[in-house]
């Protein structure tokens, strides 16, 4: 209690305030008496007022309290301790805290007549210094009072991209886009809305939002989200707390629920406003579907010279390029993606598949043959390990057709890259696989090639094992043999040898009859690109095979990796065989330590025999050549020879059960100096 | 023969209860047909019509003298009554009201009335406690008949049943001009300047719940004047009972021996009684401010209060004052008595302060300065009086807007 000289002291209006205040605590009747006393005394001194409706919130009368605030906002509209008072109040009805004090405020609010509310809204965020705070104000009254959003709805719009480029080096993913694209633009292109917009306007709108929404999408995921089990129960929920959150905003506003479907509303919100024609829920429709609408849209403009209708198409065929290719690259690299799908995830690698053969050995057929002929698409075949691999593949054909069509066409071309050019892309490293993927299926090896040169360095793991496969396949196919087999055991090199796993016959995929050019898509893991690898090596092999002077040591090489998946490549073997017989002779004395599998060892015991050619064989590990020098001086010489090799190949036949990868990884690791010098 | 005294002869040809009831028809249905103002000298109204039937068949007067009837046939006939009253129409009810029980002085209508309105309270009959309120504010809230059925419906409803009485609780919805008009005459009836005045406890918190419920009470009766000319206000009184009740209280309690806290003088005034009164009488003062706030709004509340009201109250409280002092210095307790004659002063200064601010304050030229000297004279040194009486009313409205400055 104040002493009666303190008192004194005191101005007329501090001191009924301070005696309400002496009464506070013990006596709530007297406190407002003297309150409404000294409101009657000074009535503009708004300290009294604050005071009394301190008085009435601290006894939680909510009625009183909404009216006091009410009269002060209608008698002090500048005094900054009451727009203080309403910016928590605001700020409390934002949030779903059931804290006691939020809750109190809310009733405040609510007990105030709907007009004043808005009004106060208003009036607070015009206040409102930070930018943030008051679109967020501007938001709240335009959520609750709909009519606003006619008078207000554009001015905040321009407010937060003003705001956005004002702030220089701002990330596509900023807290001001995401209040734009995904809560004001709604608002302000909902139904009942007349705001005049000019298609330039509209157009900009969207472009900011898909570099948004897909920015946003394809952000690298932050940490570990939740635990796998609840992955698998809910992947939509968990796909969202992967996402990082968005600097500057609060939690709950960093909520972006189904950002795909976000976009898609907000480009049917835009395309409405525009004239676009939809058919209804296109988005979720399967992708022949909306190929085809877009191909019927596009043909549609085309032929009515609509630019509205081309710049649909532009649009749509954008936003589904950019979905399909991001869903069919969460796939293939699991680096990147923010989908959910965790770094356990296998990726996916798209490499070229070997023309398998028929009897015939003719050269592979060449690939630029392929290139200057778009329209005869090659198939992908997917290994059966690849869990829904159709979608995969729908996605990966989607987004080639989308992306061919906005590359081809002229009318859209020219659009598709001044788009393409306006967006931040750095953070869009998913982007990279474009390029890479669709030129190899492209046949444009030259280009995927040089476009693997530049991710490769920095990949690691799974990742760099992909690249290395798919540059190794680009230089088979621009027949740069040595370098592919190079980078061929560079990879298998990087296997440890107890995973060397077995080759198996299920695994085969079925190949497309005849010799044409087809893509294989393998999963990621040493089970399924070991025998890619193998056949890559055999396939460069025979290549050389096929050119006029053929070392011994090649067919030799050939023979020992025909053995790993043994019987299926018999008649390439059958071949060499003949060219052995055609040679007459065949020297390679590291014979016995690669060459196992029975079949072929009883196919040269026959070359040893009268039928067989009586072909001179030099497969001992110690040359017969040699053998025969030592041996000029003795008689019957020869006979011994012929006695070692036959122990020999019995002995190997011996060997049968040691295993044929370890036996075929043995060779690559200590011959591969020799195999590379012979390619 | 006119058709009265046909009428006559037929009614007493009737036994109880018939003969009131057909008397009761009678008489509203002669103002229903005489309805619409009566030409002076052509045309008598319908009083003097059925003034004789009234008096024979109503009020029992004959030239014989006043017939008695028994306790049951009495509740018949105020049963009769309030049927009549609930089925009158509003434009002759009162006038009705007016032939049966205005006839100042007649206090065999008196005792009728207030057994008739204490059994309306007990049903709840918004026609016959309206007609009551406005016979009390016509003959002044203060008069010798006004208080006697007041006193008598205290009687009734607070000391007989001092517990909390539904039939109080739900008054003001029922007829809020007869709370109105009650509330002004409790507060004549208990004045609260004296140990012997103070109101019964539980009065002061129906009057105190009435006042906080509903600003508006205060001003029923301030609405009919335009109707009937006559108006009460409740406020001068209930701003005596916060101003001079916490000074009695304070001393009463201080009266009482410290260990004692038997009841004493016949349970009357008990210490834990006087402390709940001071307590809701805070209540209260809050309410009368609360309510002369709110006729900021309205335009015809010049009458609530007027400056002589607060200088009779200034003489009550210096009187009191001088009283409590003398025994208070004597009991040493003069520190006390100090603080709650600030609180005295303070409420005082309030009730004017809102009052004048609200525009219901009736200020006669030099009243105020008056009031001011008198203060200064009679009371203690207080700095919200002070502040309140000092500043002339005109320029307090004429600053309404602007910012004030403080000295």
């Amino acid at each position: 209690m104040a002493t009666a000289g303190m008192m004194d002291s005191l101005s007329d209006v501090d001191y009924l305030v301070m005696r309400a205040r002496q009464y506070a605590k013990t006596d709530q009747y007297a406190s407002k008496a003297w309150l409404i006393t000294a409101k009657s005394l000074f009535p503009s001194s708004f300290v009294i007022q604050f005071e009394s409706y301190q008085v009435e919130k601290a006894s939680k009368n909510v009625n009183e309290a909404a009216k006091h605030l009410e009269e002060m906002f209608r008698n002090f509209p500048h005094e900054r301790q009451l727009w203080e008072e309403v910016q928590g109040m605001l700020e409390a009805l934002q949030t779903d805290s059931s804290e006691h004090q939020h809750t109190l405020l809310t009733e405040i609010f609510a007990a105030i007549p709907t007009h004043v509310q808005c009004q106060m809204l208003l009036t607070v965020a015009e206040k409102i210094s930070n930018t943030l705070e008051r679109c967020r104000l501007l938001l709240l009254a335009m959520r609750n009072f709909p009519s606003l959003v006619q008078e207000h709805g554009l001015k905040l719009i321009e407010l937060l991209m003003n705001e956005e480029k004002r702030v220089s080096s701002m990330p596509p993913v900023n807290c001001y886009r995401k209040l734009l694209v995904c809560d004001a633009m709604p608002l302000v292109l909902g139904r009942d809305v007349r705001i005049n917009l000019t298609p330039a306007q509209l157009y900009q709108w969207l472009q900011l939002a898909i570099e948004f929404y897909i920015s946003y999408i394809t952000q690298p995921a932050s940490g570990e989200g939740t635990s796998s089990g609840a992955d698998m129960l809910s992947p939509s929920k968990a796909s969202l707390s992967r996402l990082p959150p968005v600097a500057g905003l609060l939690e709950r506003e960093n909520q972006v629920i189904d950002p795909w479907g976000s976009l898609f509303r907000l480009l049917v919100l835009v395309g409405q406003r525009l004239g676009w024609e939809f058919e209804p829920d296109i988005f979720n429709k399967p992708r022949d579907t909306q190929w085809q609408y877009l191909v019927s849209q596009y043909n549609r403009a085309k032929q009515t010279h609509s630019d509205s209708g081309l710049k649909q198409v532009l649009y749509m065929a954008v936003v589904m390029f950019m979905q399909s290719f991001y869903l069919y690259v969460s796939h293939i690299d699991t680096d990147i993606s923010g989908t959910g799908l965790g770094s356990q995830h296998i990726p996916i690698v798209l490499v070229e598949g070997f023309p398998l053969d028929t009897e015939e050995y003719a050269p592979l057929p060449r690939a630029k043959k392929h290139k200057a002929d778009n329209s005869a698409q090659p198939p992908i075949l997917p290994s059966s390990n690849i869990p829904n691999s159709q979608a995969l593949l729908s996605n990966f054909t989607m987004a080639l057709k989308c992306y061919e069509l906005l590359n081809t066409r002229e009318e859209l071309h020219k659009d598709f890259l001044s788009l393409y050019s306006r967006w931040k892309k750095e953070t869009w490293a998913w982007i990279s696989h474009l390029q890479i993927d669709v030129a190899l299926y492209q046949g444009n090896f030259q280009e995927a090639a040089a476009q693997l040169q530049n991710c490769i360095d920095t990949a690691t793991g799974r990742m760099k094992t992909r690249y290395a496969l798919q540059r190794a396949s680009c230089f088979y196919c621009l027949r740069n043999y040595a370098k592919a087999c190079e980078l061929i055991l560079d990879i298998l090199y990087t296997i440890p040898e107890q995973e060397m796993p077995e080759f198996e016959q299920a695994e085969k995929v079925a190949t497309p009859s005849g010799s044409s050019r087809h893509l294989l898509m393998l999963q990621c893991t040493e089970k399924e690109f070991l025998p890619y690898c193998v056949l890559m090596l055999a396939a460069c092999l025979k290549e050389r095979m096929c050119s006029d002077h053929c070392p011994d040591v090649v067919l030799a090489h050939l023979i020992i990796l025909l053995q790993y998946d043994w019987p299926q490549q018999e008649h390439l073997f059958s071949a060499i065989i003949r060219r052995i017989q055609q040679q007459g002779s065949f020297t390679y004395n590291m014979f016995f330590s690669y060459i196992f599998v029975v079949d072929m060892l009883e196919e040269f015991a026959y070359l040893d025999t009268v039928e067989g050619g009586r072909i001179s064989l030099d497969i001992l590990p110690v040359s017969t050549k040699q053998l025969a020098q030592q041996r000029t001086m003795t008689r019957g010489v020869n006979k011994g020879v012929k006695e070692d090799f036959r122990a020999a190949l019995e002995k190997q036949v011996g060997r049968l059960q040691e295993t044929c990868p370890k036996i075929i990884r043995n060779f690559l690791r200590d011959e591969r100096t020799v195999f590379l010098q012979h390619i | 023969m006119s058709s009265v005294q046909n009428m006559m002869k037929r009614l007493q040809r009737m036994e109880f209860p018939e003969s009131t009831r057909e008397a009761l028809r009678y008489i509203v249905s002669t103002f229903a047909s005489q309805d619409g103002p009566a030409i002076p000298g052509l045309n008598e109204g319908p009083e003097a019509v059925v003034g004789e039937i009234c008096q024979a068949f109503v009020l029992f007067k004959t030239k014989r003298g006043i017939k008695v009837l028994s306790a049951l046939h009495e509740l018949q006939l105020l049963e009769l009554l309030c049927g009549c009253f609930k089925a009158a129409s509003e434009k002759y009810k009162y006038r009705i009201f007016q032939l049966m029980f205005g006839n100042r002085g007649d206090e065999h209508a008196n005792t009728l009335l207030t057994k008739l309105v204490s059994m309306a309270l007990s049903v709840s009959c918004t026609s016959v406690l309206d007609c009551a309120a406005i016979w009390m504010q016509e003959r002044s809230c203060h008069s010798s008949d006004s208080l006697l059925l007041t006193s008598r419906l205290v009687e009734d409803y607070c000391l007989l049943f001092p517990d909390p009485c539904n039939v109080f609780h739900r008054l003001p919805s029922i007829s809020p001009l007869f709370v109105c008009n009650f509330t002004t005459a409790v507060t004549a009836l208990f004045t609260f300047n004296s140990q012997e005045s103070v109101p019964p406890f539980s009065l002061l918190e129906h009057v105190t719940s009435w006042v906080t419920s509903d600003c508006t009470l205060c001003c029923e009766s301030i609405r009919q004047v335009g109707i009937h000319g006559t108006c009460s206000s409740p406020i001068p009184g209930l701003m005596s009972w916060c101003v001079l009740g916490p000074v009695v209280c304070t001393h009463l309690l201080n009266r009482m021996p410290p260990k004692e806290k038997a009841s004493n003088k016949g349970g009357k005034v008990c210490r834990a009684s006087l402390t709940k009164t001071l307590s809701i009488l805070s209540k209260l003062h809050l309410g009368v401010l609360q309510s002369l706030d709110f006729c900021r709004s309205s335009s015809l509340s010049q009458c609530l209060l007027n400056v002589t009201d607060a200088m009779h109250l200034v003489t009550q409280l210096s009187e009191l004052l001088q009283h409590v002092r003398g025994e208070g210095g004597a009991l040493g307790v003069g520190e006390e008595v100090e603080g709650v004659v600030d609180m005295a002063m303070e409420r005082l200064a309030q009730v004017l302060q809102v009052a004048k601010m609200a525009g219901c304050l009736m200020v006669q030229r030099g009243s105020m300065s008056e009031l001011a000297s008198m203060a200064v004279k009679h009371l203690p040194n207080n700095r919200l009086l002070n502040m309140v009486v000092a500043v002339p009313t005109h320029r307090q409205q004429s600053l309404r807007h602007i910012p004030m400055e403080t000295s």
